[in-house]
């Protein structure tokens, strides 16, 4: 017997290529990324696809960047190259070697142009040979997005927009917003611990939205919303 | 051998029309008097010579027109010339004061055939109103005799003695003219008789510059060009029928020469790095596009994608006679590189450096960067830029020691509350924002490097502030009565 929510899913399996979403072949996710991944469909964290970050100063742009490098490592996007396209110095490249990244595998490009940004930023998507490109803008329009769609859905490449907080409509397949949240304390010790963050996927096509409380326990993402600490999380996966 | 017999009064006659049919000299003060030292056809025919003093000449020729030589512009006039020749060669030397030697070998195919070449030439150089006696020959000092002695205008000779070489006089050889007084007295008069003496008899009694002459007209010693400009090894050159006048055509040029180019790598198993794409105008202008690649590539269609980035620099329109592109850079390419690298990991693959080259075509290299690792203590300073995709970290990144992920440079002044001297600050005011400190680790002193700069020392210090942001502060100096400590924002962590 086939149950209807059996043909159900068979048949939005069949629809998500046709949206212009086709799962790759992906490596084993850490476990770390695995309550996220159950938001998506196929339970499965999407690459080759563009996510969205929504940012409104110099803090969210800070913990945003350092999720998004939490995310490449979790996804094992950082053993390739990474391109990271900016209007202006910001990022700090040995603050990534904290996430398992080799600040050295990415290539920065900074040009302050909205428009050559966007340009570069299409160039790389296009380009299969890169792994991940997180590209900063203001705002993308609807045409851009689909623009980048299109150049994801032929080159593979995993696509993080950072941009600010205005509404629009766009393609991208998930929309997120991070924010700080007080650190988590290691092993009971005074001072900042591990860095945490309030994880809102307020948008995310054929999936369901979700807001979790992660943390970057050293080498990977915490769920701390479930109400187990840190350490004891750590000890089941170590 | 190009030689330009009336060179300072064919330019003086190119820019005062009436001079063309009239004797017409160009005088020199030599030993106190004024001798002629350029003289035109129509003077030479009236039988006036170079050396005449300017009253004899007058004597003999009442309506001469007398001008004083300018020797500089001859000078630079030979060496516009020489330039405006590379279009033929790409190994041209200046003979002065009016001749040009070229490298003519591997070119005359070009113009199919060297009759062809040496015509083409001549007519482009007659159209600037020059006077040229041409030869080539196996050697320069041959071509050299025939162009500045030979009865014809035109000489293309292949042998290592030609008969017409042999005849002619000495002078041929160039020599000075005591060498040549002296060989006058000998009663050799002719390159023939003095080719005949055994060399050992000569050396005996002439300096030893008469042998050199002699042995490199004969081939038995090397004698080089000095080019003017240094040609590129690896250069193909597309000579046209026609100038072209098209945006048409200048793209049919560049891919010839591209794909001609690349053919000529391969064999060599060489890449571009740097490229010059080159149009010699009608009217005497070169116009360049240069690319340059971040890995030597061999990739037709990215090379001619980074070409046609800088395509507007040649402007077509008086017509281009010549392309030209050469290779200014090259680097070992082996084509079975790129079949390793197929693989979706690693910054060498050829695609991203293809990525690159377009943005650093059009925007320029600085907005591109890569970074390495640094030995040093001061944040801003713990990373380097690369210099190339290939450069390998020597040192390590020390994943340890918490950075914020964004810097703020220049470091923004904030104001400070702290309890105690050396206690971690209770709040902070940035931008007007008063930010309340709950968690705070620190101090992390930096101090400054002496060997490089000098400046107080730095305490760090990461808080956290009631929404849950981190910051990166410094204090710079250490606490006094006097407050002459400052402190700092100076990152932000994720």
């Amino acid at each position: 017997m086939v149950s209807k929510t059996d043909i159900i899913a068979r048949l939005q399996r069949e629809i998500m290529p046709l949206q212009g979403y086709k799962p790759r072949l992906q490596p084993a996710m850490d476990q770390g990324i695995g309550m996220l991944a159950k938001a998506f469909p196929g339970q499965q964290f999407p690459l080759g696809a563009i996510h969205e970050y929504h940012c409104r100063d110099m803090t969210d742009l800070s913990v945003t960047s350092g999720f998004i490098a939490g995310l490449l490592q979790s996804c094992h996007l950082h053993e390739g190259a990474i391109v990271w396209v900016s209007a202006s110095r910001h990022i700090y490249p040995p603050a990534l070697a904290a996430f398992g990244i080799r600040p050295e595998q990415v290539i920065f490009v900074v040009l302050p142009g909205e428009k050559e940004r966007l340009w570069a930023i299409e160039e790389a998507l296009k380009c299969n040979a890169i792994q991940a490109v997180v590209g900063e803008n203001r705002s993308i329009s609807f045409t851009t997005s689909r623009r980048f769609q299109l150049a994801v859905e032929k080159s593979g490449v995993t696509g993080f927009m950072i941009r600010d907080d205005s509404p629009g409509a766009t393609t991208s397949i998930a929309k997120w917003r991070i924010r700080s949240r007080p650190s988590i304390a290691i092993d009971q010790l005074p001072g900042v611990g591990y860095p945490s963050w309030e994880v809102d996927l307020c948008k995310v096509r054929n999936g369901q939205t979700g807001t979790w409380q992660l943390a970057w326990a050293g080498e990977r993402f915490v769920d701390i919303s479930v109400g187990v600490t840190v350490q004891e999380a750590a000890r089941k996966t170590g | 051998m190009i030689w330009f017999p009336y060179l300072h009064t064919d330019l003086m006659a190119s820019k005062e029309g009436s001079l063309h049919q009239h004797p017409f000299v160009l005088k020199e003060s030599f030993h106190s008097k004024m001798v002629i030292r350029a003289l035109n056809l129509p003077a030479l025919r009236q039988g006036l010579h170079k050396g005449q003093s300017i009253a004899d000449a007058r004597a003999v020729v009442p309506d001469l027109i007398v001008k004083d030589l300018d020797t500089g512009t001859g000078d630079q006039a030979l060496e516009k010339l020489g330039r405006w020749c590379i279009r033929f060669s790409p190994l041209v030397g200046l003979d002065p004061p009016d001749g040009l030697i070229m490298e003519a070998s591997g070119c005359a195919h070009l113009w199919s055939g060297e009759d062809k070449y040496l015509q083409a030439i001549k007519e482009k150089l007659e159209g600037f109103g020059l006077t040229t006696r041409m030869a080539m020959a196996d050697t320069i000092g041959i071509a050299w005799a025939l162009a500045h002695h030979g009865v014809l205008q035109l000489h293309i000779v292949h042998s290592k003695t030609p008969p017409d070489f042999l005849e002619l006089p000495v002078t041929g050889l160039r020599i000075d003219e005591g060498v040549h007084d002296q060989l006058q007295t000998l009663g050799l008069r002719c390159i023939r008789q003095l080719l005949a003496m055994p060399l050992s008899v000569l050396a005996k009694r002439f300096p030893p510059s008469l042998c050199q002459r002699i042995n490199q007209a004969r081939g038995e010693q090397e004698e080089y060009i000095t080019p003017i400009e240094v040609p590129e090894p690896y250069v193909v050159r597309l000579p046209c029928l026609e100038p072209i006048i098209t945006r048409t055509g200048v793209n049919i040029a560049l891919e010839r020469c591209l794909s001609d180019l690349i053919d000529l790598l391969q064999k060599e198993q060489l890449g571009i790095r740097k490229a010059v794409f080159t149009a010699f105008a009608s009217d005497g202008k070169q116009y360049h596009a240069a690319i340059m690649t971040n890995r030597p590539s061999l990739n037709r269609d990215h090379l001619l994608k980074l070409f046609a980035l800088r395509l507007d620099e040649i402007k077509y329109s008086a017509g281009i006679d010549v392309f030209l592109m050469a290779a200014s850079l090259t680097e070992t390419y082996q084509p079975a590189q790129e079949k390793i690298w197929q693989g979706p990991v690693g910054l060498q693959h050829q695609k991203i450096a293809e990525w690159i080259d377009q943005i650093e075509m059009r925007y320029g290299t600085s907005v591109v960067s890569r970074y390495l690792p640094s030995e040093h203590h001061l944040p801003e300073k713990a990373f380097k830029e690369s210099t190339s995709l290939q450069e390998e970290t020597k040192s390590n990144w020390h994943a340890s020691t918490r950075r914020p992920i964004q810097l703020v440079h220049p470091p923004e002044k904030i104001e400070v509350t702290a309890p105690i001297p050396d206690y971690p600050p209770m709040m902070f005011r940035h931008k007007g924002k008063l930010h309340k400190i709950i968690t705070a680790d620190g101090p992390e002193r930096i101090e400054q490097e002496w060997w490089v700069g000098t400046g107080r020392h730095r305490d760090y210090y990461i808080v956290e502030d009631e929404e849950g942001k981190r910051y990166w502060l410094f204090r710079s100096g250490h606490y006094d009565e006097a407050k002459t400590y400052t402190w700092y924002l100076h990152g932000y962590f994720f």
